[in-house]
C-alpha cells in the first residue's frame, strides 16, 4: 500500500470529528423527539388559524391561574393538525391530552376516552345550541367529543342590493335561482356577481352538491352510495348556480371568494361564515360592513356542518383536569367572548340570544342559528369525500357530465367499507337508504 | 506518523456508526415499507393480515391510480425541454465578465426556493383574476386564461411551475461542462471552416452529452417523483387533472392512513424510477466511454 504522511495531530483531529458524528446523531435524534407530556400538565391541539389557537392560548393563561394544571397548546395547519393528532395516537406516544378534530377521525375514535359519564355528570349537554349535542361523535353508544366552533355552509348575502332590489330571502332553491336572476340584471353591469364561491379549492366542492341533495349516502347494502336521480338533479343544479359565479370560478380559493365578497364585489357569497365575518365587520377592510346577512338555507337540501370537537386521548391520567379544560371553552363567559374576540362561534344556546350580541351580530346570529341547527356532517370518510370532490371537479371544469359522475362516484364508493361510527351517525341522521 | 493500514481501519471504525445510523433511518423505513405493502395495515390492528400481492393487485387497477401515473410520466416529457432551456442560458451566460456573473446569480435563484413555495407563488402569479402573468398578457391584447381553473391549462402551469424551479440545476451543470471543453478542439473545428452551428452540433453537443445525461438521470427521477409542485398550485386539482402519481400515494397513506395501499403504490413508482434511471445510466456509461476515447 501506498504510504502517506498524517501528522498526529491531523490523525487525531478527523478521527475525533468522526467519532463526534458518530454519537451526536442518535443523541440529537433522540432529543427532537421531546413530547409536552412530559412538562407534568396537558397538551392540546388546536387548528393553526389566527382564531381557534388564539383562543386556545388566552384561554389557557386563564385556566391556569384558576386551575392547579399548566396547559400547553400546540397549533398547527389544518393537514399538520390532523397529521400530527393520529400520528400520536397510533404511535401511542401520548403527545397530546386533548386533541381538536371531528368526524374524519373516525379511524382513531377508538383511542378517545368516552365523556358520558362526565357528561352526566356535569350536565354538559343541555345548554348546548340546538342540534349541536346530537350531531357529536358517538362511538360504542358513547360521546367522545366536546364540541366548539360550530359553522354551517351558508349563503351570506348583501342585504342592501337584496332590499334596493326589492327582493325577500327564497325560502326554495328554486325562488335562490330567480333571486340571482334578478341580481344579475339589477347589478351586472356595476362588476358585481350574483355569487362567488371557492371552487378553486377542491375539498370545497361537496358543498355545491349537499345544498340541493336531500338523498341517502349509505345504501340499502350499508356501503357508500348515492340516490342517483337526486345526486344527478343536485349536480344539474350546482351547475346552474355556477353559471352565475365569475367564469375563473373554478381557480377561487376560499380568501380570494371570501375577499371578493367583503370588497363589495359579490352578491350572494356561498361559504363558511365564521371565516369571513371578522374581516366583513371590520371597517378597516370591509367595504360591506352593515350591509350583509347570514341567510337561512333554503330547501331542501344537505346543510354542511362543519364543528370541531376536543377529545382526550385514553391515555390521559388527569381525565378530571382534561374534562375541565375541554368544557372551560364553554363557561358562558367564555363562549360569549368567543364571536367578538376571536371568530369563533359560540356553542351555548344562551350566547345565541344575548341581548348586546343579538344587537351587535343581528345579521349573523338569526341565520347562522338557524344553519347550525338543521346542519349535518357527511357520514363519509375522507377517501370517499376527497373522491366526491375531485369528480364534480372534473364536472365543474366539463371534463365529466353529471350522469357519469354519479355513476363514477357510486362505482368507485362500494369499495370503501363504511365505518361503525360514521354509520350510526348516518342512522341517526336519515341518511340510509330505506 | 505514517498513514498506514492501521490507521485506516480506525478511521473506518470511527466512521461506521454514523454510516450505520443513517442505513438504518434509510434502509428500515424503506424495507419496512415493502412489508407493509403486503400486509393489510389499519389504524386499529397495526400490521393486520397477510394480503399477498392484492395491494399491489388494487393500487393497479385502481383507474385513479392510472392517471396519476400517466401524470408522472408526461411530467417527465418537460425535462428534454429544461434541457434545451438550461443549455442555452448556459451558452449565453458563460464566460467571466461581470455582467455574465451577475445574470448567472439570479438565473439560479429559482432553484434556492422551496418547492412548496414555488406552487404557492405560481398559484398567486397564475390567478385569472389578480395574477401578474395575466395582467401582463392582457396588456398585450394576448389571451388570459383561467390557468389553474381548467384541466388542461393547469397541468401547463404544474408543469411550467416544476420547470421554471429547476431548469437553474441544468444551467448549473452545462455552465461546468462548457467550461472544461477542450479549447484546441473548438479552435481546430473553426480553422477547419466550421460554422457556429457546426461547431455547436459535432463539437460541443457530442462533448457534453455526459452532461445532458447527467441531468438526465437527476431531472427524471425528480420529475417523475414530482408532488411539491402540485400540492401547493393545485392540491391534484381541477378534478382529478394534476394528480401524480406520488401525490395520490401521499393522500392513500397520510389523509386517508391506507398505508399498505400507499406503500405498494410507493414501490410501483420505485420500480419504475429505477427503470427510467437505469436505462439513462447505460446511455450516460455509453456517452463516457465514447467521450474518452475521442
Amino acid at each position: 500500500m501506498e504510504r502517506r504522511t498524517l501528522s498526529r495531530q491531523a490523525f487525531l483531529k478527523l478521527g475525533g470529528a468522526g467519532l463526534a458524528l458518530s454519537a451526536g446523531l442518535p443523541f440529537v435524534a433522540a432529543c427532537a423527539g421531546d413530547s409536552g407530556s412530559e412538562s407534568g400538565g396537558l397538551t392540546a391541539t388546536y387548528m393553526k388559524s389566527g382564531t381557534y389557537d388564539v383562543a386556545a392560548n388566552d384561554f389557557a393563561k386563564e385556566f391556569e391561574k384558576k386551575n392547579d394544571t399548566n396547559i400547553s397548546i400546540e397549533a398547527f395547519p389544518y393537514a399538520a393538525l390532523r397529521q400530527n393528532n393520529t400520528n400520536a395516537v397510533m404511535a401511542g406516544t401520548c403527545d397530546y391530552n386533548v386533541v381538536s378534530g371531528s368526524y374524519y377521525l373516525a379511524d382513531i375514535y377508538d383511542s378517545f376516552r368516552p365523556l358520558d359519564d362526565l357528561v352526566e355528570r356535569n350536565d354538559f349537554s343541555k345548554p348546548l345550541a340546538a342540534g349541536l349535542w346530537e350531531q357529536c361523535s358517538i362511538n360504542n353508544g358513547a360521546h367522545i367529543g366536546v364540541p366548539y366552533g360550530p359553522d354551517a355552509y351558508a349563503l351570506m348575502y348583501r342585504s342592501d342590493l337584496w332590499e334596493e332590489a326589492g327582493l325577500s330571502w327564497p325560502k326554495s332553491w328554486d325562488e335562490f335561482l330567480a333571486a340571482l336572476k334578478n341580481v344579475r340584471a339589477e347589478y351586472g353591469d356595476q362588476g358585481i356577481t350574483p355569487l362567488v364561491f371557492a371552487a378553486g379549492a377542491p375539498e370545497q366542492l361537496p358543498a355545491l352538491f349537499f345544498a340541493t341533495y336531500d338523498g341517502y349516502f349509505i345504501n340499502d347494502q350499508g356501503k357508500y352510495g348515492l340516490d342517483s336521480a337526486k345526486a344527478t338533479e343536485a349536480i344539474k343544479f350546482a351547475e346552474q348556480l355556477l353559471s352565475f359565479a365569475p367564469q375563473d370560478v373554478t381557480a377561487i380559493s376560499i380568501d380570494e371568494a371570501n375577499s371578493k365578497f367583503v370588497d363589495g364585489e359579490a352578491a350572494v357569497l356561498y361559504g363558511w361564515p365564521s371565516f369571513l365575518v371578522k374581516t366583513a365587520s371590520d371597517p378597516d377592510s370591509s367595504q360591506i360592513v352593515g350591509k350583509w346577512r347570514v341567510g337561512e338555507m333554503p330547501q331542501p337540501g344537505f346543510v354542511w356542518l362543519s364543528m370541531w370537537e376536543m377529545y382526550t386521548t385514553d391515555c390521559t391520567e388527569n381525565v378530571n383536569a382534561a374534562w375541565k379544560w375541554m368544557t372551560f371553552w364553554s363557561k358562558p363567559e367564555n363562549d360569549r367572548a368567543l364571536l367578538p374576540k376571536y371568530g369563533v362561534n359560540p356553542v351555548l344556546g344562551s350566547t345565541y340570544r344575548d341581548q348586546q350580541l343579538l344587537k351587535e351580530y343581528s345579521h349573523y346570529f338569526p341565520g347562522e342559528e338557524k344553519n347550525v341547527a338543521r346542519a349535518m356532517f357527511p357520514p363519509l370518510s375522507g377517501e370517499p369525500q376527497d373522491f366526491l370532490a375531485s369528480t364534480l371537479g372534473d364536472v365543474f371544469t366539463g371534463k365529466s357530465t353529471a350522469e357519469e359522475a354519479v355513476r363514477s362516484v357510486n362505482e368507485k364508493w362500494t369499495e370503501f367499507d363504511v365505518q361503525e361510527p360514521l354509520s350510526q351517525a348516518a342512522q341517526r341522521n336519515g341518511l340510509v337508504q330505506s | 506518523m505514517t498513514y498506514e493500514r492501521r490507521d485506516t481501519l480506525v478511521l473506518v471504525a470511527l466512521i461506521v456508526p454514523a454510516v450505520a445510523w443513517l442505513v438504518f433511518a434509510q434502509g428500515y423505513p424503506l424495507l419496512y415499507s415493502l412489508v407493509l405493502s403486503f400486509f393489510n395495515w389499519s389504524p386499529g390492528t397495526g400490521l393486520g393480515d397477510f394480503a399477498g400481492l392484492s395491494n399491489f393487485a388494487s393500487i393497479l387497477g385502481d383507474e385513479r391510480f392510472q392517471g396519476a401515473l400517466k401524470l408522472s410520466v408526461l411530467f417527465l416529457a418537460k425535462v428534454p425541454i429544461e434541457l434545451a432551456i438550461g443549455f442555452a442560458l448556459a451558452l449565453f451566460i458563460l464566460g467571466q465578465t461581470a455582467w455574465r456573473r451577475g445574470v448567472r446569480t439570479l438565473l439560479l435563484l429559482p432553484m434556492l426556493i422551496a418547492p412548496i413555495a414555488v406552487g404557492s407563488m405560481w398559484r398567486l402569479l397564475l390567478s385569472s383574476d389578480s395574477g401578474l402573468v395575466n395582467a401582463l398578457l392582457g396588456t398585450v391584447g394576448l389571451p388570459t386564461p383561467n390557468w389553474i381553473g381548467e384541466q388542461t391549462t393547469a397541468v401547463v402551469a404544474a408543469l411550467w411551475a416544476d420547470s421554471w424551479e429547476w431548469i437553474p440545476f441544468s444551467i448549473i451543470i452545462y455552465v461546468a461542462a462548457l467550461s472544461g471543453l477542450d479549447q484546441t478542439l473548438l479552435a481546430s473545428a473553426e480553422v477547419d471552416g466550421a460554422s457556429q452551428w457546426q461547431v455547436l452540433r459535432y463539437v460541443i453537443f457530442p462533448m457534453t452529452l455526459p452532461a445532458t445525461l447527467l441531468i438526465l438521470v437527476f431531472r427524471s427521477i425528480d420529475a417523475f417523483i414530482t408532488i411539491d409542485i402540485v400540492y401547493s398550485l393545485t392540491f391534484g386539482g381541477p378534478g382529478f387533472a394534476t394528480e401524480t402519481g406520488s401525490l395520490y400515494i401521499f393522500k392513500q397513506g397520510l389523509r386517508y392512513f391506507d398505508i399498505s395501499q400507499a406503500a405498494a403504490g410507493s414501490w410501483v413508482m420505485l420500480g419504475m424510477a429505477l427503470v427510467i434511471a437505469t436505462i439513462v445510466l447505460k446511455l450516460k456509461g455509453q456517452a463516457d466511454r465514447a467521450v474518452a476515447r475521442n
